[in-house]
């Protein structure tokens, strides 16, 4: 490899990493927090990153286009929950009709874009605004390139990391907890749970359309097929940080969905060294690496006990011959 | 003041109303300020359904429930949650296993308060203030404020609902057989702590139980249901002269096709 194709190799799945850890806490707070198996990822992204390129590419500011995709992820997450909340659809069900609307959403956009999903590159967004930022303050062209992405979505992530950590540890952020752990706790002791059921939604899917727009806006494009596979991505990278880093605290649990979402990405670079990007299977490949990320823990957990158990009958078998 | 004034719940199992359960058909009882009143009754008697009705669990079919004057039979469960306290059988229910004690005694002592919901939760002074109120339980749980519930026992974690349920001084406490998943020795502790918390609070307080001697020892009122309505309501002198015999003669004379046994 080149030193470029070695840069490359460490430093895209950073940016990747940093990007997807937003969605993977969105995922996280639906999941582990709320305790919903939420699916409307794989519909709030697709719309989002569509409807991202069709207003840059009517020149929109990339910022006001941040703004207006996560205001539409808060209202399909207020949606989303109001339709199991009110209308007593099963949360999973929900979720799946949500995916399919916004799904379809997704596609009327296109076609009124004519069927366009890709972007110039030359069309101003959020990244271009940032990398021209640093080249003025005198940064080598070189050093942009590279570091221009990780920096604006690390400050993305860093602002919506903090603001989480902030918001959980408020009595509102409790109480939401509570209405996900507990339902009779919570009111038991006061919590209005449907409010607090519609908020956490609403922060998740607002995780998840951030996460779409600087997806769309760093790959300049935008097509309804960015959902596919979502909500796998989603969970590999929880349940992988999960099982690799001790999330006992609530903040742990943050920091492990940013480490699960860097070791992902970076199983994920390790693959693409034996198979091309466009290879069909990469689904199936990523379907797989999920079942591992949940069947191993568990399976290194029954080795442990059988080990455990032989050993203790070992050790009597021993004492009494 | 609480004022139950003909409360009837029936659930319907399916759309045939032969399979309607009756579980409250008719009951009207006044808890006074000063009462602690146990409630017993075989299973199906309506004392758990009684107990829902009052915290907001389900909807009244018909009746009315008065709470120092103001009507609340409309008003939903958590709401009501501002003046009535509560405590379950399972030790599981009444807080949250996964996260730390202090947590979960902050959740509980904004009950009927009005915070502001963007405040910092986990503040060191509230940590302090929870640790004073710890202390005199006599369960080392002050030094355990940062530990997760789950790693606690059973007596613990209902001593910790009893104190969650009246940290913030309920117009009602709801006992509903808070001590029937316990041991006997565990239990005796908790029954003795509630009896303080009560006494010491002025909490009026409903108390269900499956232990007739908890029943006759603790409370200044005793109340029997059977079929959905209230048979037996006495308190004072007469209720401290109850004998074990007595409750059982009076739940033969009303379910007589029953063993006094299976009832309890």
């Amino acid at each position: 490899m080149s030193g470029y194709e070695i840069q490359t190799f460490f430093l895209s799945p950073l940016t990747s990493g940093l990007i997807f850890a937003l969605l993977a806490l969105g995922v996280f707070i639906a999941y582990r927090v709320l305790d919903i198996a939420d699916l409307s990822v794989e519909g709030v992204f697709p719309l989002v990153t569509v409807f991202s390129c069709f207003l840059l590419l009517r020149g929109w500011n990339p910022f006001l286009v941040v703004l207006l995709m996560i205001v539409i992820g808060v209202l399909a997450g207020i949606i989303n929950a109001c339709l199991s909340l009110y209308l007593k659809i099963p949360p999973l069900l929900s979720g799946i009709i949500m995916m399919a609307a916004l799904f379809a959403i997704a596609i009327i956009l296109v076609k009124l874009n004519n069927g366009q999903v890709n972007l110039d590159a030359s069309t101003f967004t959020v990244f271009s605004w940032f990398s021209t930022l640093l080249l003025n303050w005198g940064m080598s062209k070189v050093w942009v390139n590279f570091l221009s992405p990780i920096l604006i979505t690390g400050i993305f992530l860093g602002l919506s990391m903090g603001g989480i950590y902030f918001f959980f540890g408020t009595e509102m952020g409790l109480a939401l907890r509570a209405s996900g752990k507990n339902k009779q706790m919570a009111k038991a002791n006061g919590i209005n749970v449907k409010l607090m059921t519609i908020i956490g939604l609403a922060i998740s899917s607002l995780l998840v359309a951030l996460s779409a727009t600087l997806y769309a806006q760093k790959n300049l494009t935008g097509s309804p097929q960015d959902g596919q596979g979502m909500i796998v991505l989603g969970l590999s990278t929880l349940f992988l940080g999960e099982a690799i880093i001790p999330h006992a605290s609530f903040k742990m649990h943050l920091w492990a969905t940013l480490g699960g979402s860097f070791l992902y990405w970076y199983i994920i670079q390790i693959l693409f060294q034996f198979v091309p990007k466009s290879d069909t299977f990469l689904y199936l490949y990523k379907a797989l690496l999920l079942v591992l990320v949940l069947a191993v823990p568990y399976l290194i957990q029954r080795y442990k006990k059988k080990r455990a158990r032989r050993l203790v009958d070992e050790k009597e078998a021993k004492e009494h011959a | 003041m609480l004022e139950c004034i003909n409360l009837k719940k029936t659930f319907h199992l399916d759309n045939n109303p032969d399979n309607d359960k009756k579980a409250l058909q008719g009951v009207s009882l006044t808890i006074h300020d000063n009462d602690f009143i146990s409630v017993i009754g075989g299973n199906g008697s309506g004392k758990t359904t009684l107990l829902n009705l009052i915290a907001g669990v389900h909807s009244i079919d018909e009746g009315h429930l008065i709470l120092d004057g103001v009507d609340i039979t409309a008003v939903p469960e958590y709401q009501r949650a501002k003046w009535i306290g509560r405590v379950f059988q399972d030790p599981m229910q009444g807080t949250i296993a996964s996260i730390s004690l202090f947590e979960n005694l902050v959740l509980a002592s904004n009950r009927g308060k009005k915070v502001s919901p963007f405040k910092w939760a986990l503040t060191k002074e509230k940590k302090a203030e929870f640790a004073e109120l710890l202390r005199p339980l006599n369960l080392g749980l002050e030094d355990r404020l940062d530990a997760k519930i789950g790693t606690f026992s059973g007596g613990q974690r209902q001593s910790v609902t009893l104190l969650m349920a009246t940290m913030s001084t309920p117009k009602l406490l709801l006992l509903d057989e808070h001590t029937a998943a316990l041991d006997p020795k565990t239990a005796k502790t908790v029954m003795e702590l509630t009896e303080r918390i009560v006494q010491a609070n002025h909490i009026p307080t409903l108390m269900i139980t499956h232990n007739m001697k908890d029943a006759i020892r603790y409370g200044n009122r005793l109340i029997m249901m059977s079929e959905g309505k209230i048979i037996f309501d006495c308190e004072g002198e007469a209720k401290s002269k109850l004998k074990i015999e007595d409750l059982i003669a009076k739940f033969s004379q009303t379910e007589a096709s029953l063993e006094p046994d299976t009832l309890f």
